[in-house]
């Protein structure tokens, strides 16, 4: 961390006409593999879907003729495709709302009483390298019938739940894990965030007058409110896309109350090879994120700004 | 200085926040540690109806995950994706990420929104149409099928992440280089790439990470020959006589590498995780 101090000064001699020419030459060089890869990575497999969502509802993997906009027809007026996004927005405010409220507490509280401590950051980094398939086991372990060890404890105290195979606690289940898995990590980016406010700033406000609860509230908040719409973003990118626990615990059920949108798709296209009408859902799932990532970058311009 | 940091708070408003600290500790730190309490459980301690705490502890579930799962197979695929897809993702992005960082390109912006757009490509949306033309072109459960999907998001987050640690490499270090004679790749090289250390490995780490843990893309890629070992623990709960012990042994074998991580350049991977959010 420490190369981040140090602040590069702006060049101070005048570079002559060749040498400049000569330097864009490189740069442009020098950027070129990456802008390779990311035109054949991103648009190429994008424009290849587009194509594919154009052609017949099922079975044809290749690109032919295109055939119109009725997979998009389909879509629009399939009730099963608005549950599912329907599902994925429940779950992104749901595990969001809990990890953004309970991170930034215990962010607050830690750089309080245990400011800038390794041992902390290192705890707290755990969980969110965890490999999400290696957690969603441990958790269908914990939720096993009588004998896991969240079920069984929970039973002994008269709480007698099939946690998974009903509707609204399956979908709890998944949110929670969410929770669980990532609330630390949301903990450590909002302490790194937290090392840029001043201590003036709090003594300051605290010379007028306000309370601990008051100055984090009106004074350290607003203050790293850009920090917190990235944080936001970060989880938004992964929690859209949450696939391995829906997979390993409840393979969208009971009935379809966990069938959120990135396992609604993966089931249209790999589990019925409905491969056209498959690549029109994920065409929508592409585009929501984007516009959804466009979104947040425009709030957390607007709060830089302020 | 850390005295006067914790002023404000009262005695009895510091016990309730210790106390909700350490709820939140154990909430946090007790489902992985009876993980790893399981994989060590003898067979016959493990199929008890309840929970079991006290046992003598065995290698037996991690020599069974070997020897009558295939375990080193998976093993190998997921290492050779990896440190593949983190080495390709290093050696394209550092070239890209020290122009972006000495260049005052006018579309810089677009660049970086593209490259946020890149990390955030949901992942359904490039396996599917990845399927299909791999389908056509039979690198369907090849390693290169992974690390080609892999590409745009390992190669977007570390153009990003590695352009943060160049920027805090001052450009006299360019300029001195220069004066020597050393031409761009070799001030990339030799000179700047070694100065920005730290953040390479983060880099690095963060990549092999994103390979390492993804599910999706073996899942609906690879198949026998080319699973990683996120996709072989799946597969292992399809089998009717597998033991939760032993799930659990896979479990912690695929954690170790990370957690192993995380002790030992822990300090470099939250100066990357911080680099690419909120620096």
């Amino acid at each position: 961390m420490t190369v981040l101090d140090r602040h590069a000064p702006a060049p101070t001699r005048r570079m002559s006409t060749r040498r400049r020419a000569a330097s864009a030459a490189w740069r442009r060089a020098f950027l070129t593999p990456l802008l390779v890869v990311l035109a054949a990575t991103t648009v190429l497999p994008l424009l290849y879907m587009l194509a594919l969502s154009l052609g017949p509802r099922q079975g044809q993997l290749t690109v032919g003729a295109p055939q119109g906009l009725h997979n998009y027809r389909d879509l629009l007026t399939s009730t099963a495709v608005w549950h599912a996004l329907g599902l994925a927005v429940v779950f992104l405010v749901g595990a969001l709302v809990v990890e953004l409220v309970l991170g930034l507490t215990a962010a607050l509280l830690l750089d309080r009483l245990l400011p800038g401590n390794p041992v902390v950051r290192t705890l707290l980094l755990w969980p969110a390298v965890l490999p999400p398939i290696a957690v969603a086991l441990v958790f269908k372990y914990l939720l096993q019938g009588d004998v896991g060890l969240v079920s069984y404890y929970l039973a002994q105290v008269g709480v007698d739940q099939a946690w998974l195979t009903e509707p609204v606690s399956a979908l709890a289940v998944i949110v929670a894990i969410d929770v669980w898995q990532y609330t630390p990590f949301v903990i450590l980016l909002a302490l790194t965030a937290l090392t840029a406010v001043p201590d003036e700033v709090r003594e300051a406000a605290a010379l007028d007058g306000a309370g601990p609860v008051a100055v984090a509230r009106r004074v350290v908040l607003p203050m790293i409110k850009p920090a917190v719409i990235a944080i936001a973003m970060l989880r938004f990118i992964d929690a859209i896309q949450v696939f391995p626990t829906i997979y390993a615990l409840t393979r969208g059920g009971p009935g379809t109350s966990t069938q959120l949108l990135t396992y609604f798709n993966y089931q249209a296209f790999f589990g019925q090879l409905q491969f056209g009408y498959g690549a029109a859902i994920a065409v929508l799932v592409v585009a929501f994120t984007i516009v959804c990532v466009m979104l947040l970058l425009a709030w957390q311009r607007r709060a830089e700004a302020s | 200085m850390s005295r006067r940091r914790t002023d404000g708070l009262g005695p009895v408003a510091k016990v309730l926040a210790g106390i909700f600290l350490l709820v939140l500790l154990a909430f946090f730190t007790l489902p992985t540690l009876y993980a790893v309490l399981t994989a060590f459980q003898p067979p016959l301690v493990a199929s008890r109806p309840s929970p079991q705490w006290l046992f003598t502890p065995t290698l037996d579930s991690f020599r069974s995950l070997f020897v009558d799962y295939s375990f080193i197979g998976p093993l190998l695929n997921s290492i050779q994706s990896s440190v593949g897809s983190s080495l390709l993702a290093v050696v394209i992005a550092a070239p890209a990420a020290y122009a972006l960082s000495r260049g005052r390109s006018s579309n810089a912006g677009a660049m970086g929104f593209w490259l946020l757009c890149a990390r955030a490509l949901p992942a359904i949306g490039v396996s599917i149409p990845a399927y299909a033309i791999f389908n056509q072109l039979g690198l369907n459960d090849t390693i290169v099928a992974l690390l080609l999907v892999y590409l745009p998001y390992n190669v977007a987050l570390a153009t990003i992440l590695l352009r943060v640690f160049l920027d805090g490499v001052p450009r006299e270090i360019d300029e001195a280089a220069a004066i020597d004679g050393a031409g761009p790749v070799r001030t990339l090289v030799r000179v700047i790439l070694p100065v920005a250390r730290p953040g390479v490995a983060s880099v690095g780490i963060m990549t092999f990470l994103f390979a390492w843990n993804n599910f999706l893309f073996p899942l609906v890629l690879t198949g026998s020959k080319a699973a990683t070992v996120p996709l072989a623990l799946q597969q292992f709960l399809g089998s009717y006589t597998l033991q939760w012990n032993e799930v659990m042994a896979g479990v912690v074998l695929l954690s170790l590498p990370l957690i192993l991580l995380a002790v030992t350049l822990g300090r470099y991977l939250v100066g990357g995780v911080s680099a690419g959010s909120v620096k």
